[in-house]
């Protein structure tokens, strides 16, 4: 699957005359930029390290006063496996996560737009509604109730906050809260179950069954305050340079508040980005993100820093302009 | 003061945030309408009141560097005017008389 994933990110972005909607290894939506968004947009965008497939529509609202759109509401729908491609299908159940999301993006916050000033700032307020179906097993139960199949419903609520600066320097700062849970840091566990019958004319014994994956441990739900705070520099977008392929990056730092040790992730997108010839808007065509997770070992689990490194490819594509 | 059929027709090409089109000096021009084909906004003013013997427009943009917005203003009568405001440390302020032909 993540080599599917691959090569649909190279292949995609051919077809691109996107926005710039980096994210970061986790998943998460580290620039939601509206730059260049005349008015309604449909966007894809593919994930490899967590195996996630978006859509996202972009509607702008009516400006009384300019020319551009200073409003957008946004809604998306993401979906990935709950745990793993590997195990997108258990014991013929189909194990997908479902994200719902809605938001308003506001273009002018803090800075004046009467002022002369190379300092331009956007918000967004982002709800999101997730559906993760998980399978767990307790081995310490009566035999009936070991394995159990359940629902998890998660609400979160984000700020996304953006200043650009001189036209090159895209500050982010992202604050939230998100009602979650431990699943993912638990065992993984197979269960067999076996059936087995004799057939007295052949006299032969049959073994059948089912394999169900989960996770084994003892599961816990929590309130936690996602902080994220990015920088990006951007491209610039001449129009004598549209013909060449330009490099972008962004670095970020993250971390969840609540009652728990403070773990930094420390990360950096590298993308390369490729001018739309009708739009001008130059486009991530495809990113490579590096994460190191508990940059500060905080855990302390005795792993290096290299073993805490992850990676991902992301991409993201136009679908329709409306 | 004379009335004139202005078009204007808005083009911007790359990542532009906020535009803002002044008339006059003082008359900023909203609800502009997108056209998804030409990727351009436009904006039809019938029998737009000028005063003197020219138009006075304004073009502000802000946005990344090196993105551009081409107005073009369209007179009943008399050949198209441009106006392009190009982003330069994020920002872009542009100014144009056009002389009015036949008052």
């Amino acid at each position: 699957m993540k080599t599917f994933l691959l090569i649909i990110s190279l292949a995609i972005p051919f077809l691109s005359h996107s926005q710039i909607l980096v994210e970061s290894v986790e998943g998460d939506e580290i620039i939601q930029n509206p730059n260049g968004l005349a008015n309604g947009h449909l966007l894809g965008s593919l994930n490899s390290n967590d195996q996630s497939l978006q859509f996202k529509t972009y509607f702008a609202l009516p400006n009384n006063n300019g020319v551009m759109p200073l409003k957008y509401i946004t809604a998306g729908i993401k979906a990935k496996p709950s745990d793993g491609v590997a195990t997108l299908f258990s014991a013929g159940k189909f194990n997908a996560s479902t994200n719902y999301n809605v938001g308003y993006t506001k273009i002018y916050l803090f800075t004046n737009r009467e002022k002369e000033s190379n300092l331009i700032d956007f918000v967004t307020v982002r709800y999101d509604f997730q559906v993760n179906k998980y399978t767990l097993f307790k081995n310490d139960t009566i035999f009936s109730k070991q394995v159990s199949n359940f629902n998890f419903n998660g609400s979160s609520l984000s700020f996304n906050y953006n200043l650009l600066v001189k036209g090159k320097h895209l500050i982010t700062a992202i604050l939230g809260y998100t009602r979650t849970n431990n699943y993912s840091t638990l065992q993984g566990v197979e269960v067999k179950d076996y059936t087995r019958v004799y057939d007295s004319t052949s006299t032969t014994f049959r073994e059948y069954g089912k394999t169900i994956t989960g996770r084994q441990g003892t599961y816990e739900e929590f309130d936690r305050f996602p902080v994220r705070f990015a920088y990006t520099n951007c491209p610039s977008e001449n129009e004598e340079d549209k013909d060449k392929l330009k490099i972008g990056y962004t670095i970020y730092y993250s971390t969840n508040l609540g009652k728990i040790k403070l773990i930094s992730n420390i990360g950096g997108i590298l993308y390369l980005t490729k001018q739309s010839e009708k739009t001008g808007v130059r486009v991530p065509i495809i990113g490579l993100g590096i994460q190191s997770n508990d940059f500060f070992d905080v855990q302390n689990k005795g792993n290096s820093l290299s073993k805490r490194l992850t990676y991902s490819l992301t991409t993201t594509f136009n679908l329709a302009n409306f | 003061m004379t009335t004139k059929d202005l078009k204007l027709e808005l083009k911007p090409l790359g990542s532009i945030l906020d535009c803002r089109v002044f008339l006059e000096t003082h008359d900023e021009i909203g609800l502009w309408v997108y056209n998804t084909e030409g990727k351009y906004f436009y904006k039809n003013l019938p029998n737009y009141p000028i005063d003197g013997t020219s138009l006075e427009v304004t073009m502000i943009a802000k946005g990344k560097n090196g993105a551009s917005t081409k107005l073009t203003i369209k007179i009943k009568g008399q050949p198209d005017e441009t106006l392009t405001c190009l982003i330069k440390e994020g920002s872009d302020i542009e100014q144009k008389s056009i002389i009015i032909s036949n008052i």
